[in-house]
C-alpha cells in the first residue's frame, strides 16, 4: 500500500491522500523532460530551415550574433520555464505529471500558492546537483512525505491525484438501478471493470469468474482465449448494466 | 443499512454527484462563473461531505467511496482556492513584506558585505604581488588583452550587440543571485564560498589590471551597472546565509518549518531585486561599454540607480510618499 497522508478539510472531515514516492516523480519528470526537450529542438529547427528555405542563410548556432539568439534565447526559455510557467498555470500539474497520475498539493491538501510553485522550481538548482538530480532524489528516498528539498522550502509535496471521470460516478449509480444483484457484489464488479485495462489478461479472467459465479451468473460458452476473454468481459458489462441471469 | 435504503440513498444521490461533476469540470476552463453556479458547487459539496461518510461507513475501501472522496477533494480544492489578485500581491509584497525582510536582514547583510570586501582585499594582495596568480580565475584571451594594454570590454559591442548583452548578463546575474541564495541550503556553506569566490575575483582582477594602469578603465566599465549587480549579490548571499542558519539553529521551530519560514521571506526580497537585476542588465548592456558616456555620468548612473534600490527595498521611498500626500 501507498504511504498515506491525512489531511483534515475546512468542515472537520479528513481526507487521505497518496504520497507519490521517488518513483512517480522520476516518471512524471521523464516525460516532461521529454516534452520540453522536444518543443525546444522544435523551436530551434523551425529558425533554422525558415531562415536557409526563405533567405538562403545558413545559420551558425554556436557564434554569437543577434540571430543565434533569436534561436536560442525561446528556446532556453520553453526549457527553462516549463515547470514553474506550467505548474502555475494547471493549478499544480503538468503534463507528465499529468501522465503520470501525480499532482502537487500544499500541507493542507490544496492548490498550492503562484509563490510555492515558483520556490519549488527555484530550488530544482540544488536538487538538480552534482547532475541527474542526485540531491534531489536522495532527500525524496529519505524524507517524510517523499519530497525533494525545494519541496520542503515551499511546503508542498506530490500526491496520486484520484480523478472521478463522469464513467465512474455512471458505474455508483448503476448501483442504485440495478436491483437484482447485491451492492457489495455489484462493487466487487465495479471494482474489476474500474482496473481491467490494467490488469494482466488471466488475472484479471480468474478474478471474472469468480465474481460472476459469487453472483450467481452463468459463464459464458466460447471457444478460443481470445474470443472467451472478451465474451467474459462482455457479460460483466451486461451485468454491470442491470442484466439478469 | 438494508438494502433498500442503500439504493434508495444511491438513486437520490447519484443525480447531484454527476452534477458536481459537470460543474467542476466546466470551472476550470472559465475565469468567471455565475453566482448561482458557484453557490450549487458549494451546496452540492457540502452535500457530498455527508454522502462521503456515509460511504465509508457501508461500503468502505470500495469503487464508490474512493470515486466519492476523490470527487470531494475537487471540488473542497476549488472552494477553497485562494484568490488570485497578482497586482494587489505585488503591491503588498513590495510596500510591506520586502522592508520588513530587510530590516530582519540587517546585520546578516553586514556580515555578508564584510565578507565580500575582505576576499576584494585578500584577492587585490594575492594579484597585486603574484600577477601569475590571476590565471586561477581569468581566462588566457581576458589575461592576453589586458597585457597588449586593452580591456576585454573594449571590443565587447562590435561582437555583441547591446540587447543580446543585456539579456545574457541579466541571465546570467539573476543564476548567480539565486546559486548564492539556494546554495546557503548547504549549512550556509556554499553561499560562503560563493559570495567569498566573487570578491576575491573582483579584488584580483583590479590587482591585475593595476599592473597595466587600466584599472581606472575597468573601474569606467563597472561603476554604471556594478553598485546595484554587487549589492543585489550580497542580498542574495545574505538571504542564503539566513537559510543556512535556519537549517542550523532553527529556535523555536522545527527544522522544516524554520527552514520554510527563511525561505518564503528570502524569495520576497528576491523577486524585487530580480526586477533590479533587469535594469542592471540594460544598463551593463547599453551604457558600460559604450565609451560615449564620461566617467561622471556612469557615476550618476551607477549611483542613483543604487540609491533607488536601498529606497524600494528599505520602504523609504513609500515612507516619503506618503508623508509629501
Amino acid at each position: 500500500m501507498d504511504d498515506q497522508v491525512t489531511i483534515q478539510s475546512a468542515d472537520a472531515s479528513e481526507l487521505s491522500l497518496s504520497i507519490a514516492g521517488a518513483g512517480s516523480r522520476s516518471y512524471a519528470f521523464l516525460l516532461d523532460w521529454h516534452i520540453r526537450f522536444v518543443i525546444a529542438l522544435a523551436w530551434i529547427l523551425i529558425v533554422y530551415l525558415s531562415l536557409k528555405l526563405s533567405n538562403g542563410i545558413e545559420l551558425d548556432l554556436f557564434t554569437n550574433s543577434a540571430l543565434s539568439s533569436v534561436t536560442w534565447i525561446p528556446a532556453l526559455f520553453i526549457y527553462f520555464f516549463y515547470h514553474p510557467v506550467l505548474e502555475v498555470l494547471m493549478h499544480g500539474r503538468t503534463p507528465g505529471k499529468r501522465m503520470a497520475g501525480v499532482r502537487i498539493v500544499d500541507t493542507n491538501g490544496r492548490t498550492p500558492s503562484t509563490g510555492a510553485l515558483i520556490l519549488r522550481n527555484v530550488f530544482r538548482l540544488v536538487d538538480s546537483l552534482p547532475s541527474l538530480y542526485m540531491v534531489g532524489l536522495t532527500v525524496c528516498l529519505f524524507s517524510k512525505n517523499a519530497v525533494r528539498i525545494g519541496d520542503m522550502a515551499a511546503g508542498t509535496m506530490l500526491i496520486k491525484e484520484q480523478r472521478t471521470s463522469n464513467a465512474d460516478l455512471d458505474q455508483v449509480s448503476l448501483l442504485a438501478v440495478n436491483t437484482h444483484y447485491a451492492p457489495e457484489h455489484l462493487e466487487l464488479l465495479n471494482t474489476l471493470l474500474a482496473r481491467w485495462k490494467d490488469m494482466d489478461t488471466s488475472k484479471r479472467l480468474e478474478l471474472a469468474e469468480k465474481v460472476l459465479s459469487k453472483m450467481g451468473v452463468e459463464l459464458p460458452q466460447a471457444t478460443g482465449a481470445h474470443i472467451y476473454g472478451k465474451s467474459v468481459y462482455e457479460k460483466l458489462i451486461a451485468v454491470q448494466q442491470g442484466e439478469r441471469n | 443499512m438494508s438494502q433498500n435504503s442503500l439504493q434508495a440513498w444511491l438513486q437520490t444521490r447519484s443525480g447531484h454527484w454527476q452534477r458536481l461533476n459537470e460543474l467542476l469540470s466546466v470551472q476550470k476552463d472559465k475565469k468567471s462563473q455565475p453566482l448561482d453556479e458557484v453557490m450549487e458547487i458549494v451546496q452540492e459539496s457540502r452535500a457530498l461531505a455527508r454522502d462521503v461518510s456515509l460511504a465509508r461507513t457501508v461500503l468502505p475501501n470500495s469503487h464508490t467511496s474512493r470515486s466519492l472522496e476523490a470527487l470531494f477533494a475537487r471540488s473542497d480544492d476549488v472552494i477553497y482556492r485562494k484568490p488570485q489578485s497578482f497586482w494587489y500581491e505585488f503591491k503588498k509584497l513590495i510596500v510591506h513584506d520586502v522592508p520588513q525582510v530587510m530590516a530582519d536582514l540587517h546585520k546578516v547583510f553586514v556580515a555578508t558585505v564584510s565578507l565580500f570586501i575582505l576576499s576584494a582585499l585578500a584577492g587585490w594582495l594575492l594579484v597585486w604581488n603574484y600577477p601569475e596568480m590571476v590565471s586561477l580565475f581569468a581566462s588566457t584571451a581576458m589575461v592576453d588583452h589586458v597585457q597588449s594594454g586593452k580591456l576585454w570590454t573594449d571590443d565587447l559591442l562590435n561582437v555583441t550587440p547591446s540587447s543580446v548583452l543585456s539579456v545574457s548578463i541579466m541571465t546570467n546575474n539573476i543564476v548567480v543571485s539565486l546559486f548564492a541564495f539556494v546554495l546557503g541550503a548547504f549549512y550556509g556553506i556554499g553561499t560562503i564560498y560563493i559570495i567569498g569566490m566573487n570578491g576575491f575575483m573582483l579584488g584580483g582582477v583590479f590587482a591585475f589590471t593595476a599592473h597595466y594602469d587600466l584599472d581606472g578603465r575597468l573601474f569606467n566599465f563597472i561603476i554604471a551597472h556594478g553598485v546595484v549587480e554587487l549589492t543585489v549579490i550580497c542580498l542574495a548571499g545574505a538571504a542564503g546565509i539566513k537559510l543556512g542558519e535556519a537549517i542550523i539553529r532553527p529556535g523555536d521551530r522545527s527544522r522544516v518549518q524554520a527552514f520554510q519560514n527563511a525561505v518564503s521571506q528570502a524569495a520576497k526580497l528576491l523577486v524585487v531585486v530580480s526586477l533590479f537585476l533587469v535594469g542592471a542588465g540594460v544598463i551593463e548592456g547599453f551604457v558600460s561599454p559604450d565609451s560615449s558616456y564620461p566617467l561622471a555620468s556612469r557615476v550618476v548612473i551607477g549611483v542613483s540607480y543604487g540609491i533607488l534600490l536601498w529606497a524600494v527595498l528599505t520602504g523609504s521611498i513609500w515612507r516619503f510618499a506618503r508623508s509629501k500626500q
